[in-house]
């Protein structure tokens, strides 16, 4: 068999603690291939990514390069062998500039003491210009999209043999994708051997040439992607279909739980609409379009500059969180890292942070009645988790967003705003998610769902609002015949006309 | 089931709890230095001890609570010094000790609030807001005092420090009681509580209803009253106010902190923990005496523990030996 160029992982398997989490792994990856290795949180990827950069060392097993096996004892070593890693935290220093940032990374201490700009590759150099930013711009000023590049770049400006890319596109906006799909295509003609991590399937059959799927630590399968589609994809990685993936709608929606008349604040205007007991209502649109902005503020985040509230038929105005809070009102935060959890903190104290209050009695907490509370609710949310005094780091982003969204019900809501509640998880949280969603829309919570994933908004809402520039542009059953379209339209802010006439 | 795995982790994590191996490193410095030198358990240099941690203990109990939300207040000294100048001032005016102290403690309130108020209000960061405080302070005092220390002439306002049941120190005593009823709180009473949940991820607990500003502000008047009071306790047991002392105390204290388990990324450490952190400084600072060798090393041992202390915490999280880029915050999957 022809080993130049092939990357060989051979019955690799690796332990941490009591869990096992790589078993036995064996695939190869070609030269020159775009290579997808997909699986829920927990499979193993990013324990198997650290092990070929040498950030993990390996039980047993081994790994070779061009037939040689592979010996690296740390990160530098990985990459003076030409390895390079691109995780999803960037590692840029915002106030430098990207020139500076790309060398930071590549630069050799020992030989180069001066930093040239002239002195970058060609191929940073084409990166560069596909994203058309000037070197000497500080990497603050760049949307978070361009920072990424600008990180590829530095991983591409060293020696590279293989090119691992941990979810880059989970920040990125469409435009910024496309740039990347061409970055990653023109390493892949100089014979890169590119790793591809990412949640989203569709980009999966974009861009991979083969994928390899992995569940619970071992390998499940490898093929051209050509064999595959989505549903088979979901089905390797959860043994569940696609088709079961967003549960039934609701049926009949109970009494107005909001009613918002010109409801107005920093970032959207004269915003109108109902919201019932038992609804889904689903609100899509750009970033920015004025969605989270509404929601924070009928949370009490910020204050409204104009236009009216009313929950359950009585008037009402949010003074502060706490206020809204009472009132009935949940709210998921969009960001789980930086509004969500509290990192330093263990499962059962993240659980109950929102009822700290109705869990003291006079004040004071009582150990057993915490326990109790977040036991309650890691069983009824099935939530994977350690012991409850575990930090909460320790968990998969699946089951850290559960304690979170437990965290809102516990509080018992009313009315629960969900804020991209399944960003950066994966399928099979996702479905118990939606689950989960919907058994408390048919218990009678009214529910708003912010999401930036069509489907997601689709599959889940049984009206949806389109905001366009912190308006509603569009409010649309979930029966609608031209869903899809008029959906597209709203976001756009354009108005829809029947069949194909949309575009123009 | 899962109730007895809990227990048997309990006592598994009474081993692994900071305070249980600090009141280890206590006793066996106690037994080091008592073999060392015969005036270690002496009353006497217990009561000195037992003085000067009291002091000292009760801002210390201010930065415990700073840290605990994430932040800190390195002003402390300036207003113990500005404190004690108050307090000795309106000794020699004439005035009545127990009046002097509260208009003392007032003070150091204020100022404290103020820098809550920059720093909640104005949003500066709270590392400048203070060393701004700090120097400002500093400044006030050593310019209307010229530098020159002011002697008490009265006993009366000796006795806040001198004053003992059964020969232990009453300011001991309080402070005692103080730590172990605010430790208690801290563990079991709601408001107190949220301060963990300020100091684990600020926007989150705005987000679940914690007015974090608020808090904060309260928070900074307190250390600031508390800093005064140590101040004034000082004063009073040296009989004097020195306008330019206690430059470093809130270091000191924060090293304190750090050993007894809090972080400087907030979220974390107890009261009790952080006590026992000051009582060991405490234990070296009177071994280093005692044992002849030159005081000023103290500092440089400092340094040395405190390193020490983060690379053991280090070590426990985990993270010790992950280099490579953002990897500290490991995620699974």
């Amino acid at each position: 068999m022809e080993t130049d160029g092939v990357l060989s992982i051979r019955n690799v398997s690796k332990r941490f603690g009591g869990t096992q989490a790589l078993d036995d792994v064996s695939f190869d990856v070609q030269k020159g291939e775009i290579h997808a290795l997909l699986g829920e949180n927990g499979a193993g990827k990013s324990t198997l990514i650290k092990i070929i950069s040498g950030v993990v060392q390996k039980d047993r097993g081994s790994v070779f390069l061009d037939g040689r096996e592979l010996k690296v004892r740390n990160a530098q070593q990985s990459r003076e062998l030409g390895i390079n890693v691109v995780y999803q935290e960037l590692s840029l220093i915002p106030d430098l500039s990207v020139a500076e940032n790309i060398f930071a990374s590549s630069v050799n201490m020992n030989s180069m003491k001066f930093m040239r700009i002239g002195n970058l590759g060609s191929d940073v150099m084409s990166i560069v210009e596909m994203l058309d930013i000037d070197l000497r711009t500080p990497v603050r000023n760049l949307g978070i999209g361009a920072q990424q590049m600008v990180e590829i770049a530095g991983a591409i400006s060293r020696k590279c043999r293989i090119l691992i890319l941990d979810e880059p596109t989970a920040s990125l906006t469409n435009e910024e994708v496309k740039i990347l799909y061409r970055i990653i295509r023109m390493l892949k003609d100089q014979g890169v051997i590119i790793i591809f991590i990412s949640h989203k399937l569709s980009e999966v059959f974009d861009i991979a040439d083969r994928a390899t799927v992995m569940k619970d630590g071992r390998y499940v399968a490898t093929d051209r992607v050509g064999n595959l589609d989505e549903n088979s994809l979901i089905k390797l990685m959860t043994g569940r279909d696609l088709h079961d993936m967003y549960p039934p709608k609701g049926d009949s929606p109970g009494a107005f739980a909001l009613e918002v008349g010109d409801y107005s604040g920093s970032g959207f205007r004269s915003v109108n609409f109902s919201l019932r007991e038992g609804e889904i209502l689903g609100m899509a649109g750009l970033t920015g379009a004025g969605r989270t902005e509404f929601c924070t503020t009928l949370f009490g985040v910020q204050p409204s500059t104009g236009g009216s509230l009313r929950l359950f038929g009585k008037d009402f105005a949010p003074r502060d969180v706490l206020a809204a809070m009472r009132a009935g009102i949940g709210y998921l935060p969009e960001d789980r890292k930086q509004t969500g959890v509290f990192m330093q903190m263990d499962i059962k104290e993240n659980t109950v942070a929102a009822t700290i209050d109705g869990i003291a009695r006079h004040g004071i907490l009582s150990a057993a009645k915490i326990n109790e509370c977040a036991r309650e609710m890691i069983g009824k949310l099935s939530a994977k988790t350690g012991l409850l005094r575990d930090r909460i780091l320790s968990l998969s982003g699946g089951n850290q967003q559960k304690i979170v969204l437990g965290r809102w019900l516990l509080a018992n809501p009313r009315i629960l705003i969900v804020d991209e509640p399944t960003r950066g998880i994966d399928v099979g949280a996702k479905f118990e998610i939606y689950q989960i969603l919907r058994n408390l829309a048919r218990s009678g919570m009214a529910i708003i769902l912010i999401s930036s994933e069509l489907p997601e908004i689709i599959g889940m809402s049984d009206r949806i609002l389109t905001f366009y520039k912190g308006k509603v542009s569009m409010e649309i059953d979930c029966h609608d015949p031209f869903l899809e379209e008029k959906i597209g339209c709203g976001i756009m802010g354009s108005s829809f006309r029947k069949s194909g006439e949309a575009e123009a | 089931m899962t109730g007895q795995a809990g227990k048997k982790g309990i006592l598994r994590s009474m081993i692994e709890q900071t305070e249980f191996i600090l009141v280890i490193m206590i006793v066996v410095m106690c037994i080091l230095l008592s073999q060392l030198n015969e005036g270690f358990f002496t009353s006497a240099n217990f009561r000195s001890m037992s003085r000067g941690f009291a002091i000292e203990g009760f801002t210390l109990i201010g930065m415990c609570f700073l840290l605990i939300t994430g932040t800190f207040d390195i002003s402390v000294a300036s207003v113990m010094a500005m404190a004690g100048y108050v307090f000795t001032s309106l000794a020699v005016a004439g005035l009545n000790a127990w009046l002097a102290l509260p208009v003392a403690i007032l003070v150091g309130w204020a100022i404290g609030s103020c820098n809550g108020f920059i720093i909640t209000r104005l949003r500066v960061n709270a590392f400048i807001a203070t060393l701004a405080t700090m120097t400002i302070v500093r400044g006030v005092v050593l310019s209307i005092s010229q530098g020159n220390p002011i002697r008490l002439a009265t006993a009366e306002f000796g006795q806040f420090s001198s004053a003992a049941i059964g020969g232990v120190p009453v300011m001991f005593i309080l402070l005692i009681l103080t730590v172990a009823v605010l430790d208690f709180m801290l563990r079991k009473v709601r408001w107190f509580r949220q301060l963990y949940f300020i100091g684990g991820n600020e926007n989150s607990a705005e987000l679940t209803g914690i007015n974090v500003a608020r808090m904060r502000f309260v928070l900074f008047g307190v250390i600031g009253a508390l800093a005064a009071l140590s101040g004034s306790l000082s004063s009073s047991r040296l009989e004097a106010s020195v306008p330019n002392a206690y430059v470093g105390t809130e270091m000191k204290l924060m090293v304190a902190c750090v050993i007894g388990g809090c972080s400087l990324n907030g979220g974390r450490g107890t009261l009790l923990g952080a006590a026992l952190g000051l009582a060991f400084l405490f234990l070296l600072d009177n071994g280093m005496i005692m044992m002849g060798i030159d005081i000023y090393w103290f500092q440089g041992i400092l340094g040395v523990f405190l390193i020490g202390v983060i690379l053991v915490n280090t070590v426990s999280a985990g993270s010790f030996g992950r280099r490579g880029r953002g990897l500290g915050k490991s995620r699974q999957g």
